[in-house]
């Protein structure tokens, strides 16, 4: 049971970083894509009915850690406390700007909100690869289960790491270069002209980037924890999670070439599951490691819930992820198609 | 049906006339809204109400009250649970996280106080713009 909502919880989080992903995405790239103000209108409106829905799996993926391992949740949360509220802020700042940009027609107001999308955007992405970072490298956990990171201490993960050292950053930039990947196919996929064109261009060009980053974080990784290599030695089948999401980077490319731009997406969110779900694999059934003494790590035997719960909340979270489903397919199927810059909302 | 003084003093919330108050507050602003609006849908089954201005004008003044009604409710919900955090079970006191500073509580509820009188203002300085622009004009029949 704890193993079947770990897997759960991960897919939460794997929706989250695919939908709102490209969101994210859209704001990084959007100074790059878009030069005037219609543009920049016509970027806000491929995102402007999806944003919202998709930044409701980020809650769905806390409200399932919360309702699954409540230790970890309390843990990480606590020990995490100050990047987390300004993650918090950072999500309230990218919200506000794409929905007040245009109640005001105003040479000011248009490019204010612009601004704190595409800087709220790229800064998420740094923070939320710096949060992965610091997952993958182990927090000094105590005999309670408990941890408080300063932001930074000597810049190496060692036994005293902050949250900000060399190997979260670069975790955090690499986020910032996948997601701006994932963007640049978004917006290529939902607009046409030149906004197209450019959009296109900016995805080939982050390819690249994307390519020698992820190498450099996934060297990175396998040495600084070593239970990654562990894990992959004793279940070698997990090996398919990295050879997909190399092959689904290579047909990115690939796609991208050919301007098959609904395949590129979707290779795209293939790749950001299947490099995920290899992180998790490594990781499993370590929920949040230690990296002082391995036995005070977070697993998922000491930090789920009661199975009696466990048991209870899968029966009521079927139901609902089926509700969720239909509801998205509906609302994507709605807005299907590209945008145009003509169109004024 | 029990009286406070049927707790032991240790288990009231510590601020007993907050938690009254503000329950009736909410309480008696909920009852006027229901005469109000049953008054003004009265009016309205009847065709009267666009002409009458002064429940028209009643039912603009009317419009901070929810919210007030509101913040009422929440306070006395929150204060009047207290000393607990969850009833019987846990007293507030035992919730707090042991490894998140007083400093950075400080920090953060600051930051969000400033935040929201950020979103405040933006939000009256748009809500202004709209309602100054007035409705769209109806369709030409």
């Amino acid at each position: 049971m704890e193993t079947i909502w770990f897997w759960l919880v991960a897919c939460m989080l794997v929706a989250y970083v695919i939908f709102d992903g490209f969101d994210l995405g859209a704001g990084i790239v959007h100074f790059l894509v878009a030069r005037t103000d219609d543009e920049r209108r016509v970027v806000l409106s491929t995102i402007g009915p999806v944003w919202d829905g998709n930044e409701v799996w980020l809650l769905a993926a806390g409200g399932t850690l919360y309702f699954a391992f409540p230790a970890l949740y309390a843990s990480s949360f606590s020990g995490f406390y100050l990047p987390l509220m300004m993650v918090l802020w950072l999500l309230i700042l990218r919200g506000v700007s794409v929905e007040f940009r245009n109640h005001v027609e105003s040479p000011v107001w248009h490019p204010l909100w612009d601004a704190g999308f595409a800087v709220a955007s790229a800064l998420l992405a740094i923070f939320f690869g710096a949060a992965l970072g610091n997952v993958v490298r182990g927090v000094p956990l105590d005999r309670s289960g408990e941890f408080f990171l300063p932001l930074w201490t000597d810049w190496t993960p060692g036994q005293s790491p902050g949250i900000l050292d060399w190997y979260t950053v670069l975790a955090g930039v690499t986020v910032l270069a996948v997601l701006a990947l994932h963007g640049a196919l978004w917006v290529a996929l939902k607009t046409a002209g030149e906004i197209e064109v450019r959009a296109r261009r900016v995805a080939g060009a982050v390819w690249w980037g994307v390519l020698v980053l992820v190498n450099l974080l996934t060297v990175a990784s396998f040495h600084v924890q070593p239970r990654l290599q562990a894990s992959f030695a004793a279940r070698p089948w997990g090996w398919v999670f990295p050879f997909v999401a190399i092959a689904a980077l290579l047909v990115v490319a690939v796609m991208i070439y050919r301007v098959w731009e609904r395949a590129a997406f979707l290779a795209s969110s293939l790749f950001l599951a299947a490099m995920l779900v290899s992180v998790t694999f490594g990781l499993y059934p370590c929920v949040l490691p230690s990296n002082g003494d391995p036995a005070l790590s977070l697993t998922i035997s000491n930090a789920s819930a009661a199975p009696y719960g466990l048991h209870i909340g899968l029966v009521w979270f079927i139901p609902g992820m089926l509700l969720t489903g239909a509801y998205f397919v509906y609302a994507y199927r709605s807005f299907a198609g590209k945008v145009g810059v003509e169109e004024r909302p | 049906m029990k009286g406070l003084d049927s707790f032991p003093p240790q288990n009231w919330p510590d601020n007993v006339p907050l938690v009254y108050y503000s329950y009736h507050i909410m309480v008696g602003l909920g009852t006027i809204f229901l005469a109000v609006l049953a008054l003004a849908a009265f009016s309205l089954w009847r065709g009267a109400l666009y002409r009458s201005r002064g429940l028209l004008w009643l039912l603009m003044m009317m419009l901070p009250f929810p919210y007030i009604a509101n913040t009422a409710g929440w306070i006395t919900a929150e204060v009047g649970r207290q000393p607990w955090l969850i009833y019987g079970v846990m007293r507030t006191p035992a919730g707090v996280s042991a490894q998140v500073s007083s400093g950075n509580a400080l920090f953060t509820l600051i930051g969000f106080l400033g935040i929201y009188t950020i979103l405040s203002i933006l939000f009256l300085f748009l809500v202004y713009r709209e309602i100054e622009e007035g409705p769209e004009p109806a369709a030409a029949v």
